[in-house]
């Protein structure tokens, strides 16, 4: 009895430490900006920015513009995605076409919430995107999170191809 | 002698037979409409993904009212030009399309020659003149709030100038809402709701309440009674309890045919 009553205890306290804001949007700009930060400019999902979106979220994107921040080779993207039914909030710190940061700000859902750490995340350092809009390396799932995972992975796309997006535009 | 006895007995045995079988008769035809409800209802709710039970809903004013459905308190309109933006609960609707759902307070719009802004009071969203969703401000974005009101500096409207209240400071945005600034104002022309009594409500009121009851729901009360309140469950206990004896009555009444 005592064994189950310690279970519960941990069991609820690992749960309750699961789900929530891990950190502010602010908090996270600037952290990557080291307390600089520059000014938020948009990026407009017109045209085929819009269609490689589509390609990578496998339907239309939700809104037409979408914020990001940028200084020298640069850009940082606060995206957001459902997980199952909950939306999931990331920040990325993009450098040269490679993901440099990755972090879960924020997650929702109730179950899948071991994508916010470390071990999983770091499979997505370095990563970069291929011609067809695919990360260049493939990242492990984790057991119980699949459509977490699969988020992260849509969003660490998105953001590479956005950066692309800006890079190509001469925006920075 | 003992063969008197004999008849008398198996007469008395037979018009017991009798009393049980018109029992059986009549109780079965009495509670027939009850358990025809039952089995059928039952049987649509087997098949509830089939027949698309929980996509189909309810438009009959009379079930509507039975259920205690209603038009809720909060109905905020605006019209901008030939555009009506309505808020009925948290749903928004863009003249006949719902946009979105919303549970804080409409509380102004505004519509530029780029955007349509419809501002809440938690949340700013901007449309493109189509009603596609370019961004949705709030607090993680910079947005302050809550927004007491929108409106302007001017008396003519420039939609550079737009202006929020939030606790009775106001903020504008000169950079397509990317950002706020603080500024002082002696003047404030608020952009005010519509009165709803000028807004013809009808399609409203069929857009809301033709999508709160769904067939599943009605079914299933009518399985379990409960469309006729707590009486509807026990009377649909009965037709169980019912249906159970006539099984039973029936099994005898046939035991003893059979054994003649």
């Amino acid at each position: 009895m005592r064994y189950i009553f310690l279970f519960i205890i941990i069991f609820s306290s690992v749960n309750a430490g699961a789900k929530g804001v891990y950190q502010s949007n602010a908090d996270f700009l600037n952290e990557v900006f080291h307390n600089n930060l520059p000014k938020t400019q948009s990026l407009w999902l017109l045209n085929n920015i819009k269609k490689g979106a589509e390609k990578i979220l496998g339907e239309k994107p939700s809104q037409l513009r979408i914020r990001y921040w940028a200084r020298d080779q640069q850009t940082a993207w606060i995206l957001e995605e459902v997980g199952k039914e909950k939306l999931i909030t990331v920040g990325f710190l993009i450098e040269n076409n490679t993901l440099k940061k990755i972090k879960v700000l924020a997650f929702r859902e109730s179950r899948g919430w071991e994508v916010k750490e470390d071990f999983f995340l770091e499979q997505f350092f370095q990563r970069r995107l291929t011609s067809e809009l695919k990360l260049d390396r493939n990242i492990d799932g984790i057991s119980g999170a699949t459509l977490s995972v699969r988020a992260l992975k849509k969003l660490s796309r998105l953001a590479l191809f956005y950066h692309q997006q800006v890079i190509e535009k001469n925006t920075l | 002698m003992s063969q008197y006895l004999q008849t008398k007995n198996s007469t008395r045995k037979r018009g017991g037979l009798l009393v049980f079988i018109i029992f059986h008769r009549w109780v079965g035809i009495s509670t027939f409409i009850l358990l025809l409800s039952l089995a059928i209802t039952g049987i649509m709710l087997n098949h509830t993904e089939e027949l698309k039970l929980n996509q189909s809903y309810i438009k009959n004013t009379w079930l509507q009212n039975w259920y205690g459905i209603k038009m809720p308190q909060q109905q905020n309109f605006i019209k901008l030009d030939n555009t009506l933006i309505a808020q009925i609960g948290k749903k928004l609707y863009l003249n006949q399309s719902h946009l979105l759902d919303e549970k804080s307070p409409l509380i102004g719009s505004y519509k530029s020659n780029d955007f349509i802004i419809i501002a809440m009071k938690k949340a700013l969203y901007l449309f493109t003149l189509e009603g596609d969703l370019i961004e949705r401000l709030d607090s993680e974005k910079n947005l302050p709030s809550p927004i007491s009101r929108i409106g302007f500096s001017e008396l003519i409207q420039n939609s550079n100038q737009l202006m929020i209240e939030v606790n009775q400071q106001y903020y504008t945005s000169n950079d397509d809402f990317l950002s706020w600034t603080k500024i002082q104002s002696k003047e404030f022309y608020p952009l005010e709701l519509e009165d709803p009594k000028n807004v013809d409500k009808t399609f409203y009121q069929n857009a809301y309440l033709g999508n709160e009851l769904n067939l599943e729901r009605v079914i299933l009360d009518l399985h379990s009674g409960r469309l006729l309140g707590r009486f509807g469950v026990y009377l649909m206990d009965l037709a169980a309890i019912i249906l159970i004896m006539l099984g039973l009555s029936g099994t005898w009444i046939w035991s003893r045919r059979f054994r003649k």
